[in-house]
């Protein structure tokens, strides 16, 4: 079930809802987010609403709205993206601070600038380039890394392409440590359910980062995520 | 390639838009030419050239400079003046690209020819040239779904 995470820079919850409502959809609010719903019914595509196309809200599992929240933005917060595009968790970020938003797919990158003029959200620098090349400094990093995807969709994924996906997701936390301050925050995502993606990773970072939390959210209502909060030692 | 670089002066379609604009101006250059403004603060923050970054403002299409439709709402807010006010049927028709009657509009601001196009809630919905006859859609919000969708 898909859902709706308002651009609280635009427009209030509240009034949200009362015209997406007046139009025939269902909205019901996430008991995780208060700005959030999710889109019970749809009486036609609601990607094509004025609201939608006024930039009033972004169209997204509600399961992938966890990781900023997870981040506990505050206005002065500069946040580094790595994997941003197309910029669903990005635009997130940038409704509560200024994000630094890096992907290397040129497609993706022009969907990310879409939607950062579309929702009209200014705080966001975006890099199109390999993160692995990037530097800086940051105290709070989302990476919310490639990934098979086994909780989004049910198609059978091999042993060799995980263990591959692993391989990039390791290079990518070891870049996050590099680039993060002293006690420093990441979160880490991924939309994949394999052990492989997610624990066995927290237990590889383990040696660099002190593992604060993590979750698996199952595959259900919602895509199958995982979430985890790594602070660098 | 894309490029970055300081710049002064950006033609906007009307003149006082240019009251609405930070003195940070970044240019990148693509396929089309783009501008951005952004606070200090951001601009600080730039390390290398950026893809995008901060306010987007416009892009030059035929050697015309077309506003974001950000800067648009925020120029009909502040100035009240360059826009006309459609009816709902027709703004559902312009914002799939479609040009709009005379009949349609509920109420106009300003000499024209070029309006910044509003429905009922005053929302920018797109800017648009009148030839005496119709509007034509010059730029519409339903470029996002016809392009990235």
């Amino acid at each position: 079930m898909l859902g709706i995470r308002t651009n609280t820079k635009l427009i209030s919850p509240k009034e949200l809802k009362e015209r997406l409502e007046e139009k025939g959809f269902e909205l019901e609010k996430l008991d995780f987010c208060d700005y959030c719903f999710k889109l019970k019914y749809e009486p036609f595509s609601i990607s094509s609403t004025p609201e939608h196309l006024l930039g009033y809200f972004y169209i997204q599992d509600p399961n992938s709205m966890r990781p900023p929240l997870w981040l506990d933005l505050k206005s002065s917060d500069v946040v580094l993206d790595m994997c941003a595009a197309p910029g669903g968790k990005a635009t997130h970020i940038a409704q509560f601070a200024t994000v630094i938003a890096v992907d290397i797919n040129v497609n993706r990158m022009r969907a990310l600038k879409s939607n950062f003029i579309r929702m009209k959200l200014n705080n966001y620098i975006a890099y199109r380039m390999n993160v692995l090349d990037f530097e800086g400094k940051f105290d709070k990093i989302l990476l919310d890394a490639p990934c098979t995807g086994t909780g989004v969709s049910d198609r059978k994924v091999s042993k060799d392409e995980i263990l591959s996906f692993q391989r990039i997701q390791r290079k990518l936390i070891d870049k996050a440590y590099e680039l993060l301050n002293p006690n420093g925050k990441l979160i880490y995502s991924t939309c994949s359910t394999t052990f492989e993606e997610n624990e066995e990773n927290m237990e590889y970072a383990s040696q660099k980062f002190d593992v604060k939390r993590y979750k698996r959210f199952p595959k259900g209502e919602f895509n199958g995520f995982f979430i985890a909060e790594l602070i660098k030692k | 390639m894309i490029e970055y670089r300081v710049v002064s002066t950006v033609n906007f379609p009307f003149p006082k838009m240019k009251e609405l604009i930070n003195e940070v101006i970044i240019l990148i250059k693509g396929k089309n030419k783009e501008y951005y403004d952004m606070s200090e603060e951001l601009f600080k923050l730039i390390s290398k050239q950026p893809y995008s970054a901060g306010r987007f403002l416009g892009y030059y299409r035929k050697g015309k400079f077309i506003p974001s439709f950000e800067i648009m709402q925020e120029y009909v807010n502040t100035f009240d003046t360059d826009y006309i006010v459609i009816n709902e049927k027709a703004a559902q028709l312009f914002i799939y690209g479609r040009d709009i009657f005379e009949s349609s509009v509920l109420s106009k601001k300003g000499e024209g020819p070029l309006f910044i196009v509003c429905n009922e809630r005053k929302e920018v919905i797109g800017l648009s040239e009148f030839n005496g006859k119709i509007y034509k859609n010059l730029v519409d919000i339903g470029l996002f779904l016809r392009k990235y969708t």
